[in-house]
């Protein structure tokens, strides 16, 4: 898809100048969010059909969209069935129907056997036959919600990663540590080329992927993106990034002042393991919460920060600390166990890579060792904490 | 002994080639590499090297430390593979034109025995790409018929290495930078989803000389011509074709295409009217401005004005009346009780459409939200006969294998005759006695004339039963 069919553009000869939100979009994005508000309850199919006949005075459409997007991923969220599963449902259905020649009136014949079967009232069954599907997924009201000025940082954010995506270089000009871009970037398979090293204080580093001197590609575009909200931390920055738009080359230009870093933008993870782990665990569990970097806790004269904190959604005194060890020394793990036990944290996991030769030695009474290949599996922490 | 001036170390970098030269008396540079000054060595694509390892072989003057290939195994276990007579025509093609080519073969005529045969006869460590994860559990069991090694998986949250392995397009397109060097083959099902730039780079980052593309529609008509250079340029030539025509009635089902014509009712031909009239006076208007304009530059211009935006609003609200109106309703009821003993597959516009059918008449449907277990569930029931029929939109398109479908109910599409064949396709799987039957379901006076016409090209001079305007 182009990015000018989805994000609103100026350009000039050389330049790509993303038209970001700002304090304008305010009064749409509240009435789009009372709409969102309205139709807690309500299918995702309901409401779009609904805002898809609404167009709100001030907002052009790819604003809309965008910010629609967004309100979707906050208010249609997933939810696991636990009981009866939609999909064993329609299973059921369309064994019996098959039965027998298809018609409205055998249909409902199949729908009084269902109901029957799964012990569930008729309209039950037809309420939940697809009640897993998205376009079925009812609206809930967010336990946390943005407010207006993080939802436009958070879509001035989508826009400028979406602008990446179809880059092929940056260059970033910094005056702190480049350290975290730089590690970043080597995660991700980047190539960082420093062009000019602290000339006035500032260094140049340009990051690309090792085919981009070989053919126009737009392979490393995601990971370029998530370059940006490691540049939140700078005090002062200054990115040129140079994208395909059509036939052209344009170039993006990104400093400090720009508003694309929304307030609560969660850290980038520290590593792939993590971010597995958070993205697994969300998934599989209805029943818990899961924060990153909770903390810090005093512990002697030094802080302590757990990784995730697992905290009950409907008892909230219920939380348990996550620490994961991937490749690290005896006497590592030990400092750490020491932290953990001063800082009295007693509800802890520590998951433990296999390979990991170390020894647990002092370890606090009520915690667990998880063990893990090479991830770790949501289920085995559930069954620590179910318990 | 051999005296060599210049000794370099080839190695694999992240779906690239990096040459390191040792001596430093070297000044000549390969053409087939590019100076990289962020390194410091020559790079080259990953493609480029059963070039290069020629190149080096050829000259006397330069030592090549080869590091390149990474062995996942050798393959054994093979069993017997026989083939139909064309099947081996395609093989012996692709031997003769260098190990590169795209074979077009109709859905049914047995593409995928012949990559498998191809990967036997090469006996070369190989990477299927497949475009769904739907195809990637059905590649794995048609290949574990004829090989007994283990395969690896790449796609649906597995990522396993063996000497064959199969992977969707995505997943070997964010992993080919690491796994690019393991593959000395690359086939590639439906490969007219490359050549557009997309994923393409894939093909760059594979080591792999051998190169096997499969398809069901030759992608070389006049407005492909850009994709058949690329795809000639990433996996070879069309080096085999044959179509529907060539195999219809012995290696696949004859079939009967009916086509059905059908009204809107009242309200729906005034809405219909109604929303037709405001885009095509706005559309109109367009034109006149903009007459070398796309559908694409439309849609980016309209989107801009609020005229615009009703207008396209009116289009998407006007497609989703022919979508699934009464008459098509009630006439696929009829359809579904006139075949009620034949298996019997439903391809829709639109998932919603998809969704409405199968409420309605407790049909399943798979769509790309169903997940892959209940997916497999489906096709099993419908293999054991335990449902008679399966409502899809896009997903029963392309390559799933749905052995003794007989009955074809098109009841939306569009006018991409891509999608017509591949969906007709899926019936044309032989089996004994067989005469399939596909219905289209044509709301008369609506876009859907115009789109039926358009798809139905690759059919035109067909021979088969084709009954039209049978209200």
């Amino acid at each position: 898809m182009k990015i000018s069919n989805s994000i609103e553009l100026k350009t000039t000869s050389d330049y790509l100048l993303p038209v970001f939100y700002n304090s304008y979009d305010k009064v749409w994005i509240q009435s789009l969010l009372e709409v969102y508000k309205r139709n807690v309850g309500r299918s995702y199919q309901f409401n779009n059909l609904i805002l898809s006949q609404k167009q709100f005075y001030g907002a052009s459409y790819k604003k809309q969209k965008l910010m629609q997007s967004i309100l979707d991923k906050q208010f249609f969220k997933s939810k696991k069935f636990k009981a009866i599963k939609p999909s064993q449902i329609r299973q059921f259905c369309f064994r019996e129907s098959a039965k027998t020649k298809i018609s409205l009136k055998t249909r409902k014949f199949a729908i009084e056997r269902a109901s029957k079967h799964f012990k569930i009232p008729k309209h039950a069954i037809e309420h939940f036959m697809y009640y897993d599907l998205k376009s079925a997924r009812i609206s809930i009201q967010p336990s946390e919600m943005d407010d207006i000025e993080n939802l436009l940082l958070k879509a001035n954010l989508l826009m400028v990663q979406a602008l990446l995506l179809s880059s092929e270089k940056v260059n970033i000009f910094i005056s702190e540590s480049s350290r975290p871009i730089i590690r970043y970037a080597k995660w991700k398979g980047l190539i960082c080329h420093l062009l000019q090293n602290k000339v006035n204080g500032i260094t140049e580093i340009e990051i690309s992927g090792p085919l981009s001197i070989l053919q126009k590609t737009s392979i490393y575009g995601k990971e370029l993106g998530g370059l940006v909200p490691y540049l939140a931390a700078m005090n002062e920055f200054s990115l040129s990034a140079w994208i395909q738009y059509g036939k052209q080359v344009k170039i993006l230009k990104l400093s400090k002042a720009d508003p694309i870093f929304p307030k609560q933008n969660l850290k980038p993870f520290d590593s792939k393991l993590e971010e597995n782990f958070y993205k697994k665990f969300l998934k599989s569990t209805d029943d818990w919460d899961l924060k990153r970097e909770p903390g810090p806790f005093q512990a002697g004269h030094s802080l302590v920060f757990p990784d995730f904190a697992l905290t009950h959604r409907t008892n909230k005194n219920l939380v348990w600390y996550l620490e994961i060890v991937g490749f690290w020394t005896q006497q590592y793990l030990d400092e750490k166990l020491v932290k953990y036990k001063q800082a009295n944290i007693n509800n802890l996991i520590l998951c433990l890579k296999e390979s990991h030769k170390c020894e647990i030695r002092d370890l606090l009474e009520k915690a667990k060792v998880v063990r893990f290949k090479s991830s770790i599996q949501p289920n085995k922490i559930l069954e620590i904490i179910n318990v | 002994m051999q005296t060599y001036s210049t000794s370099h170390i080839l190695e694999f970098n992240k779906g690239t080639l990096l040459l390191k030269v040792q001596s430093s008396n070297s000044s000549s540079l390969f053409e087939q590499f590019v100076w990289d000054e962020r390194v410091g060595a020559q790079r080259a694509k990953a493609s480029k090297y059963d070039e290069i390892v020629k190149v080096f072989a050829s000259n006397q003057s330069h030592r090549l430390d080869d590091r390149v290939y990474k062995s996942l195994g050798s393959l054994s276990n093979w069993e017997a593979i026989s083939l139909r007579t064309y099947q081996k025509a395609a093989l012996l093609n692709w031997e003769a034109s260098g190990k590169k080519g795209i074979v077009c073969l109709p859905t049914g005529a047995g593409k995928t025995r012949v990559a498998i045969a191809t990967i036997a006869y090469s006996n070369v460590s190989t990477l299927c790409l497949v475009p769904t994860r739907v195809l990637l559990h059905q590649w794995i069991k048609n290949v574990h018929e004829f090989y007994k090694g283990p395969i690896g998986i790449l796609g649906d949250g597995c990522k396993k290495l063996h000497p064959i392995t199969v992977s969707t397009f995505e997943s070997a397109f964010r992993n080919m930078p690491w796994i690019g060097n393991c593959f000395k083959l690359l086939i590639i099902d439906e490969v007219h989803h490359f050549g557009n730039a997309i994923r393409d780079e894939i093909f760059s980052m594979s080591i792999a000389p051998y190169r096997l593309g499969l398809t069901a529609t030759r992608p070389d008509s006049d407005k492909n011509s850009l994709q058949l250079q690329n795809l000639q340029e990433f996996v070879g030539p069309i080096i085999f074709s044959m179509n529907i025509h060539d195999l219809t009635g012995v290696y696949l089902s004859d079939f009967s295409h009916i086509k059905v014509s059908l009204r809107l009712n009242q309200v729906e031909a005034v809405r219909y009217e109604r929303e037709s009239k405001l885009f095509k006076s706005y559309y109109r208007s367009f034109k006149k401005q903009y007459p070398d304009s796309n559908w694409q530059e439309f849609t980016k211009l309209s989107s801009l004005s609020a005229s615009g935006r009703q207008a396209l609003a009116a289009y998407f609200r006007s497609r989703r009346i022919v979508n699934l109106p009464e008459a098509k309703i009630v006439k696929l009821e009829s359809l579904l009780q006139q075949h009620q003993n034949c298996k019997k597959l439903i391809f829709t516009s639109d998932s919603e459409s998809a969704i409405t059918i199968s409420r309605l008449y407790l049909i399943p449907a798979i769509t790309s939200e169903i997940k892959k277990a209940e997916r497999e569930s489906i096709l099993q029931d419908f293999l054991q006969d335990k449902i008679k029929a399966i409502v899809s939109c896009k997903v029963l398109n392309e390559g799933i294998d749905i052995p003794d479908a007989e009955v074809a109910i098109i009841v939306g599409g569009n006018s991409n005759e891509r999608e017509h064949v591949q969906r007709i396709g899926r019936l044309l799987r032989p089996s004994e006695g067989k005469k399939a039957i596909v219905y289209e379901l044509i709301m008369l006076n609506t876009h859907e004339e115009r789109q039926s016409i358009k798809r139905g090209k690759p059919f035109e001079n067909f021979k088969f039963n084709r009954i039209k305007n049978n209200i």
